[in-house]
């Protein structure tokens, strides 16, 4: 039968499906929705917010015509980057491609964008190529904020702050093998809000299994500026049971109300300063400096006073530019936390929303969750999760806490733990690659 | 044949597509609420939970065990390290619409 031949009764047998019918002639065609035909979505960044987004656009919306943009060839994911960091895992093995998304009939291109035009909906790459789109998706990540803290823009190279996972993840790494024993590794976290608030507590706890077993005179001290840390009573009671804890002992927590904020770091000497003029030495120093939103939402006029985007927290819409949505990190989301499983959540939902619209129908309502595994060894775990729903306009806690911070009472509770954050990597992982 | 096809035979839009994906007929691009809030659950259990070893497979459960375990993680008479801080997130009704979604995949 040829495609003009079918009349409307062929074709409603065809379907076979009484639900479709009723739908088609309950409210005839969407034709709001027609006249988005072979609607366009631009994507940028394919990290967790980014390529979840584009995958659940494409199975959700089939049809759509789905871009993803993202400057480098593949994905290296911070989460498990401090095993690499500790010696436990390889870099490759935390390396991803976008194989498995141009499989599903997503459109990848590797390339930098370096403008956006949100009012038009456009985005403009290195090297002159320009896209438009009827949705402009953004998640890429963050920025530093650089000119906090003295010197916090020259240190890169010599305090490697491995915030973003790659070849920082790798110098790291090395700088950390080359220190003698007794040497001592000074993690120095940003002011909140930053991406993985547990982030710099996980990479203390993973170097000081690494030092234990190969270093063991040698120190951690976490300069902090925050006067409190993410899941901090189930960090120290599991470096108590397993490192030791305080002054002189593996690792050391330097509160940010001793001796207030670092405010200076000197790359020459090897020093970090508090305000109050506290001064540490380290071998090896881990500086991750402030953050904000990234450049590319900023420079597009995105982003609030503080350095981040506001969003409408059901659909990720920005407040600023209509059909132009902000996920992940460089996204205010109510109570969730700047995290990978945060963007990915995110991420279902911004697609929802956009596939809903593109059909002329309603959302269906936002469901939220996160979940942040910390490794304190590889074999003993603790986390933080939360389930969110959107209340009067902002996303809130409806369930959830922290691990109990009983070590040494219950040892199969934290091994099931790490067990169980291996499974999350490679589920988060699959389900945003493959 | 699956209405994508026939969509596509007929010359017809994306949008008209996604409008019958969500009146619900079966569907590779099915978005509804059980769907949405189910993806909640595949981030850690794998797309279409499938799992991701050693995360287990929650996919093609019954629907009254579906809940009946969810619930007993809730209450914690079910013991687990995480399931009762996400099982408690979840109405009733929700757990219904989830578990009808997996049961499908
Ligand atoms: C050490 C560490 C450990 C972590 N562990 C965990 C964990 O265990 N669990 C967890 O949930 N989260 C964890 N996180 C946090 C997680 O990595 C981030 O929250 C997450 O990556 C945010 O996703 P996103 O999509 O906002 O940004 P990203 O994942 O950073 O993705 C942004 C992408 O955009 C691309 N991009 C940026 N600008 C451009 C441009 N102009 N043109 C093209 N492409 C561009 C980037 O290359 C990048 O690929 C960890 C973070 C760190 C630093
Ligand atoms: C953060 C990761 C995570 C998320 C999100 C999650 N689960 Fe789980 N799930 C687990 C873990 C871990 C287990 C093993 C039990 C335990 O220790 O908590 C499990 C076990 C289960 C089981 C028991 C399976 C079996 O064969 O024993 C079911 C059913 C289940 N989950 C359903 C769900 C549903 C439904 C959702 C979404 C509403 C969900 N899970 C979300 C991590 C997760």
């Amino acid at each position: 039968m040829n495609i003009h031949d079918m009349n409307r009764r062929d074709f409603i047998k065809l379907l076979g499906a009484t639900g479709a019918v009723s739908t088609l002639t309950a409210c005839g065609l969407p034709t709001a929705a027609m006249a988005k035909a072979g609607g366009r979505v631009v994507v940028v960044g394919g990290g967790f917010g980014g390529a979840t987004c584009a995958s659940y656009l494409k199975r959700w919306g089939p049809d759509l015509n789905v871009t993803l943009v993202e400057k480098e060839a593949k994905y290296v994911t911070c989460p498990f980057s401090n095993k690499v960091i500790a010696g436990d895992m390889s870099i490759a093995e935390i390396t991803h491609s976008y194989d498995g998304l141009k499989a599903r009939g997503i459109n990848v291109i590797n390339g930098e964008v370096t403008g956006v035009d949100a009012a038009a909906k456009k985005v403009s790459l290195k090297g002159g190529q320009a896209l438009s789109a009827d949705a402009l998706v953004l998640s890429p990540g963050i920025s530093f904020e650089y000119g906090r803290v003295e010197n916090d823009d020259k240190v890169a190279e010599s305090m490697p702050h491995a915030w973003h996972a790659g070849p920082q993840t790798v110098l790291l790494r090395k700088q950390l093998e080359a220190m003698a024993d007794g040497g001592v590794v000074l993690i120095v976290p940003p002011r909140k809000p930053f991406r993985c608030p547990p982030g710099p507590y996980e990479r203390a706890s993973l170097i000081a299994h690494y030092l234990k077993a190969n270093k063991p005179k040698s120190r951690i001290v976490i300069v902090d500026s925050n006067p409190s840390h993410s899941k901090q009573k189930a960090f120290h009671a599991a470096w108590a049971h397993l490192y030791g804890l305080g002054e002189g002992k593996m690792i050391q927590w330097v509160s940010g109300d001793q001796g207030g904020p670092v405010v200076k770091i000197d790359p020459s000497t090897m020093t970090v300063e508090k305000e109050f003029g506290d001064k540490f030495k380290g071998d090896v120093i881990n500086f991750i400096p402030h953050q904000k939103a990234s450049a590319l939402v900023m420079s597009a006029g995105l982003t609030n006073k503080d350095g981040w985007c506001d969003v409408d927290q059901g659909t990720f819409e920005s407040k600023v530019a209509k059909s132009v949505y902000v996920l992940g990190d460089s996204c205010v989301a109510g109570a969730m936390p700047k995290s990978g499983h945060s963007a990915n959540s995110q991420a279902k939902n911004c697609a929802a929303a956009i596939v809903a619209k593109m059909a002329g129908q309603s959302q269906p309502t936002p469901s939220y969750a996160n979940t942040c595994y910390s490794l304190i060894s590889p074999d003993f775990g603790i986390s933080v999760a939360a389930v969110y729903q959107l209340k009067e306009g902002a996303i809130k806690k409806v369930s959830g806490g922290v691990t109990p911070p009983h070590p040494g009472e219950n040892d199969r509770f934290y091994k099931n733990e790490a067990k169980y954050a291996k499974g999350w990597y490679k589920g988060i992982t699959s389900d945003m690659f493959g | 044949m699956s209405v994508k096809r026939v969509v596509m035979m007929t010359g017809l839009s994306a949008g008209l597509v996604g409008a019958l994906a969500l009146s619900g007929t079966a569907h590779a691009g099915e978005l509804n609420r059980g769907a949405l809030l189910s993806a909640q659950c595949e981030t850690c259990h794998g797309t279409d939970g499938t799992g991701a070893a050693p995360m287990p497979s929650i996919n093609g459960m019954d629907v009254a065990d579906m809940v009946d375990v969810m619930k007993a993680f809730a209450s914690k008479e079910e013991k687990s390290t995480m399931m009762y801080r996400h099982a408690q997130g979840y109405s009733d009704e929700e757990l219904k619409a989830v578990a009808e979604y997996l049961k499908g995949k």
